[in-house]
């Protein structure tokens, strides 16, 4: 086999490609519904209708604005915390033999204990929400960055040391820019990893959001809202994705051949 | 100052080995001066420790025991030393130009420094490329545009054009003859090739095996500009290899053959 090859070029055909790929997914629901006449699972139709119930009359839109809110705020202190973590802990090989065990502790121990442990320990508040979420996507970061920061180009710091830039440019201009690759990667898993979480803290204990809305829904039995509420919020991960990772990764790579 | 002075005594420098224990002992007993304004170059057999020297006095390798001592009363760290390593060592994610502006303050690259150098080196239409998409000849280029940028009173060259073709190493070579002219600088060019040497220097100090010593210095008395096919050259080292026959093998006269094997059993 040959990989060369095998790697596609992009082109019309693929974006027709996904569109079909939609559309069939689509179908396949549409037919599964049709067939099992269930209240529990509706068609597209019937769930494109409460979608918008909810958008026009119903708080969606004010839940997706909590969870978003909260999804950043963990994002952002998962993703500080844990880069600075792993940086250190790639330099420093003490540090790393000191805190390799808990890493894998924390690596380890389920989302759900997390997030009961926080809620237990810090009350049912919103720092503790936001606490539990960033703890379960932190050991994740810091096993990223430290890999980069072992896979540093010395001979380039060894430029910034000859030439004497200082602490501050070395870090910002000849260091960081190599670490970009393995953020972008820890951004990228995190994102998708943080929003998944971030429902299930809401059903344990906080009164709005889309977890929390679920939760209501669950209980009576909407199956309908459900899936309009999760459309919802997958459409606006995608959005994000489109809009905010995916340039800034273009524009971070953009030197690659 | 426009440039500097150097006394150079290296005691003791050795890596560990791989096979753990045991260290190579890479330099031992080197002693070096090099005046003001001087190009000299350093010529030895390979993986003598010629790029462990420079980066001793770089100051990037701080494992040795010896001293680098500058002759004007200056401290080693007031001294603005360039080096340009045996690869470009660009950074891949900025401009060629952001590659040179990098390495000066802001003050400086204001000045237009960077570009002026990039134009002298004929990559006035590169500003804005990044360095994996120019050629290995070009890349030289910013990478000499940047050694030259900080305006050095110390400038350190390991084997620079070594992997160039012929023609574009000696465009290289005049290039680095012309910038040297023009801002007078103190070189130390370390390479393996002999008439690189003699083509480009005022001095040559050849090395031994490792662990390293000088083995003979010798001056080039050539009138300058020199001409890289001028024959005068080629005379020269016809002259100096059927002096010292092993000279490029790191031994020279019969006295140095003996102290170099004391000093090899060692």
């Amino acid at each position: 086999m040959n990989l060369v090859e095998s790697v596609p070029r992009t082109g019309i055909n693929t974006a027709w490609l996904r569109v079909i790929s939609f559309i069939l997914l689509l179908l396949l629901w549409a037919i599964s519904a049709f067939f099992a006449q269930s209240r529990v699972l509706p068609d597209p139709w019937a769930v494109a209708i409460v979608f918008y119930d909810h958008l026009i009359n119903g708080s969606l839109l004010f839940d997706l604005g909590i969870t978003l809110c909260r999804v950043i705020a963990a994002f952002v202190l998962a993703m500080v915390t844990g880069t600075v973590i792993g940086i250190l802990m790639g330099l420093r090989k003490r540090l790393d033999i000191l805190l390799d065990g808990w890493l894998i502790l924390f690596l380890n121990i389920p989302a759900l204990v997390t997030i009961i442990l926080c809620y237990v320990w810090f009350g049912l508040t919103e720092v503790a929400a936001i606490t539990a979420v960033s703890l379960n996507k932190i050991p994740n970061v810091v096993v990223t960055l430290r890999e980069g920061t072992r896979a540093v180009d010395r001979d380039l710091l060894q430029v910034a040391q000859v030439f004497r830039v200082g602490h501050r440019k070395t870090f910002f201009k000849f260091f960081l820019p190599q670490l970009y690759p393995y953020i972008m990667i820890a951004a990228r898993s995190g994102i998708a990893l943080i929003w998944k979480i971030v429902l299930v803290v809401e059903l344990l204990g906080r009164s709005n959001g889309i977890g929390f809305q679920l939760s209501v829904f669950f209980q009576l039995f909407d199956i309908a809202s459900i899936l309009a509420y999760t459309l919802a919020f997958v459409i606006v991960m995608i959005a994000v994705e489109l809009a905010f990772i995916g340039p800034i990764d273009r524009y971070a790579t953009r030197w690659r051949k | 100052m426009s440039s500097a002075a150097l006394d150079i005594r290296i005691d003791r420098k050795a890596y560990p080995t791989s096979s753990g224990g045991d260290v190579r002992v890479a330099i031992k007993n080197l002693k070096l001066s090099v005046s003001d304004g001087e190009f000299l170059c350093i010529v030895g057999p390979s993986g003598c420790g010629k790029t462990t020297l420079l980066n001793i006095v770089a100051g990037i390798d701080g494992d040795a025991s010896g001293a680098v001592i500058p002759k004007t009363g200056q401290t080693l760290d007031s001294i603005r030393v360039s080096y340009m390593f045996q690869t470009p060592r660009l950074l891949p994610w900025m401009t060629v130009r952001e590659n040179v502006r990098v390495v000066l303050d802001e003050t400086t690259a204001a000045n237009g420094r960077a570009e002026q150098l990039l134009e002298r080196m004929e990559l006035a239409d590169s500003f804005n490329e990044f360095p994996n998409r120019l050629s290995s000849g070009m890349q030289r280029r910013v990478s000499l545009a940047r050694a030259f940028a900080t305006e050095p009173q110390l400038l350190l060259l390991d084997e620079p054009f070594v992997s160039l073709d012929q023609p574009v190493g000696n465009i290289l070579r005049q290039l680095l003859l012309e910038l040297w002219q023009t801002r007078p600088t103190t070189i130390i060019f370390v390479t393996h090739d002999l008439r690189e040497a003699i083509y480009l220097s005022d001095r040559i100090v050849f090395l031994s095996r490792g662990p390293s010593q000088v083995i003979l210095e010798k001056s080039v008395d050539l009138a300058r500009p020199r001409e890289i096919e001028d024959p005068a050259i080629d005379r020269f080292r016809h002259k100096l290899l059927s002096q010292h026959e092993s000279l490029l093998h790191g031994m020279a006269t019969p006295q140095s053959d003996i102290r170099n094997e004391n000093d090899g059993t060692a």
